[in-house]
């Protein structure tokens, strides 16, 4: 609790830059999901003020004004978040929807966006200079104050470990046993596991370097894609000194097929474990290859131990 | 997902991009009854470096073709079995290179030509190499391909700018991540057929890909999990057809890390699986298939079942759990049930109730090591 109540004396505390205060919209509020979670993400913290539904049918989900579009809604509330919480092939509308309307950092947790639609969405926020986390992802945190997504409250506890991830479930399994042992998250961002993406793990070093409450780096990662070594490349191109702690699954995952994340996919000899692996440990990362074993290096670590033990 | 090269061929075909004539055969009589060579046979597999794995042979005439054929079919090849073989006419020419290739990184497309192909492309360095990259737009990458490639040498520069267009237009169309065409033979007179190809797709992008749908949906059996995602809406891969411990598991990070533990511990997985059991939604439907395709297995002798929930309720997936148990009589495994999150209490209370020998445990690596016990027993 240390890493909040820190926090909450010296500083607001912020999410790329943006005050973790800040308005929030769920675009697509009015369905299943996206009620269901909204819901979930106000009781989490975030500062939910409007929904988005294009068809315009619903004025309010929980006493939340339902709006049906973005402009409308940053109009009335002066939101700067949004979540994106539509089928996949209504999310680049809606990020689109959500970059012209003037928002600063989406987050769209879809799975199955075709990769054409995310390259368009990547070059759109990329020009804009929209921060776009996602698609695929369970979504963002930092424990006690925000929410943006589904991440698991079991698995959400404040604490001294940013936490990058390309799998959801087994960055809740990796985190839920390190809460378990004393250490909580300072911030939680899922990168999502497709193989276009907003925001990549390398994306996030200057994030974490800078972040106070930040004081060790886990990385969850999968085989497929290159985004392991670009970290690796980063580590030591930008000299990140934090301890960053890594796991990687999909050993046994057969080529050319693509194991249950569009991104998890080894072709032509390229995205293999081994090759994350070595890069990784090149660049100074403790990489690990079972949950135990990250867990125990991570709880018994001397930079940690203290807060693990309180 | 790769497709075979077969395939691949008969998209750049339907193109305007030439390719050697070829038939697709699934066994050696079949091989043998295509006619006067020669013929090269291919074996068709989603991996790449297959001549380099013996994976390509040729063949002088109809006997030898049904040879080299019966030595392919049913052997592995990079862990895929052998299913089906390309016979083709060889081609000849100037051995050039192309290909475009999503930069999920920067978001852009790479191209690359070249007028030395073949085997290794790594290896061509300096003048006989064009690299270019351009954002992802068919007009601005078909610009930025047709001025690279000016500066590479004849008949080189003529054979790619012929078929340019055409290959620009199938990528685009056909929303691919990967189209390489190595070598693309170039003759002379700078006419070029394309000697091989690789192409990956998006699966995502198939609900709106409807001659992608029905060419998968045409060739079940050589592309199954591209089939069963269509088809029932989760993640499954047979990962070792004779191994001992089926996976009912959900989220394709922890699915494949719990295959990763097991195969540490000795365990043979016979299965990934990404379940998406969020999905559910109460209906056994997609267990049923699951359990049914674990229990045909030759070999499983244990069942791990793992969800880790965040947002489901164990509770409901325990009876939508036993429901497809009872409608799936063949499995008659010993299930651990890993079981964590929300609902746990009540997910005890059902699988109590029902009588059934199921053992809910908490802690993962108790039962990835109970599942290796009873891999290893034989139970």
């Amino acid at each position: 609790m240390a890493a909040l109540a820190e926090r909450n004396t010296h500083a607001e505390p912020a999410i790329f830059g943006i005050p973790a205060s800040a308005g929030v919209l769920v675009q697509g509020a009015t369905g299943r999901i996206g009620a269901r979670h909204m819901g979930l993400m106000r009781a989490a913290g975030s500062n939910v003020v409007g929904g988005v539904s294009p068809s315009g049918r619903t004025s309010e989900v929980d006493g939340v004004p339902v709006f049906t579009s973005c402009a409308e809604a940053v109009g009335a509330t002066g939101a700067r978040m949004s979540v994106v919480m539509v089928p996949p092939l209504q999310v680049l509308p809606a990020i689109e929807d959500a970059v012209a309307a003037g928002i600063d950092l989406v987050v769209s947790i879809t799975e199955g966006v075709p990769v054409a639609d995310a390259m368009r969405a990547l070059a759109l926020t990329k020009e804009a200079g929209v921060r776009w986390v996602g698609s695929s992802t369970p979504g963002i945190a930092i424990p006690g104050v925000l929410k943006l997504g589904f991440l698991p409250d079991a698995t959400l506890s404040p604490g001294p470990l940013g936490v990058m991830s390309k799998s959801g479930t087994l960055s809740y399994e990796v985190s839920w046993r390190l809460v378990a042992a004393g250490l909580g998250q300072s911030s939680w961002i899922g990168v999502g596991g497709d193989p276009v993406k907003g925001t990549r793990f390398a994306d996030l070093l200057p994030y974490f370097a800078e972040d106070p409450a930040t004081r060790a780096v886990i990385a969850v990662g999968e085989i497929g894609g290159s985004e392991e070594e670009e970290l690796a490349a980063a580590i030591r191109d930008t000299g990140f000194a934090k301890p960053l702690y890594a796991i990687i699954a999909g050993q046994g995952a057969r080529e050319g097929i693509s194991m249950g994340h569009a991104g998890a996919l080894i072709a032509g000899g390229a995205g293999t474990l081994a090759s994350k692996a070595e890069a990784l440990q090149a660049a100074g990362a403790h990489v690990f290859f079972t949950i135990r074993e990250l867990a125990e290096a991570v709880a018994g670590s001397p930079d940690l131990r203290a807060e693990a033990q309180g | 997902m790769m497709l075979l090269e077969h395939d691949a061929k008969g998209l750049l075909s339907g193109f305007g991009i030439a390719v050697p004539e070829g038939a697709l055969v699934k066994n050696a009589a079949e091989a043998a009854a295509l006619g006067e060579g020669p013929w090269i046979v291919k074996a068709q597999v989603p991996v790449g470096g297959r001549g380099k794995a013996g994976g390509i042979r040729r063949a002088a005439g109809p006997a030898e073709a049904g040879e080299a054929a019966g030595a392919l079919f049913g052997t592995r090849l990079k862990g895929h079995e052998i299913r089906s073989c390309r016979l083709e006419r060889p081609a000849a020419g100037l051995e050039c290179y192309l290909s475009l290739a999503l930069e999920t990184a920067s978001g852009r497309v790479a191209l690359l030509a070249s007028a030395a192909g073949g085997v290794d492309i790594e290896s061509v360095a300096g003048d006989a190499l064009a690299r270019a990259d351009a954002a992802y737009d068919e007009k601005a990458v078909l610009t930025a391909l047709r001025s690279a490639v000016g500066a590479l040498p004849e008949p080189a520069r003529s054979g790619i700018l012929s078929v340019a267009a055409e290959v620009v237009a199938a990528f685009f169309a056909r929303e691919l991540t990967l189209l390489e065409i190595n070598p693309l033979f170039v003759t002379p007179q700078g006419r070029a057929v394309a000697g091989d190809a690789k192409i990956v797709l998006d699966l995502n992008a198939l609900p709106r890909q409807a001659e992608l749908v029905g060419l998968l949906s045409a060739r079940a059996a050589d592309y199954r999990e591209a089939n069963l995602k269509l088809a029932h809406g989760f993640d499954f891969v047979v990962l070792d057809a004779e191994g001992d411990v089926g996976l009912v598991t959900t989220g394709a990070g922890l699915s494949m890390q719990v295959a990763d533990e097991l195969t540490a511990m000795g365990a043979r997985p016979f299965n990934f699986c990404d379940l998406r059991a969020g999905g559910l939604k109460g209906n056994p439907e997609r267990l049923v298939h699951l359990l049914g395709w674990i229990a045909a297995a030759p070999n499983v002798k244990v069942t791990l079942v793992n969800i880790f929930a965040g947002i489901t309720h164990l509770g409901e997936f325990s009876t939508t759990l036993l429901e497809a148990l009872d409608l799936v009589p063949d499995f008659r495994l010993p299930i651990v049930a890993r079981l964590v999150g929300h609902g746990l209490e009540e997910a005890r209370e059902i699988v109590a109730a029902s009588g059934r020998d199921l053992a809910i445990e908490t802690d993962l690596d108790v039962a990835l090591a109970r599942t290796a016990e009873l891999a290893r027993k034989g139970a």
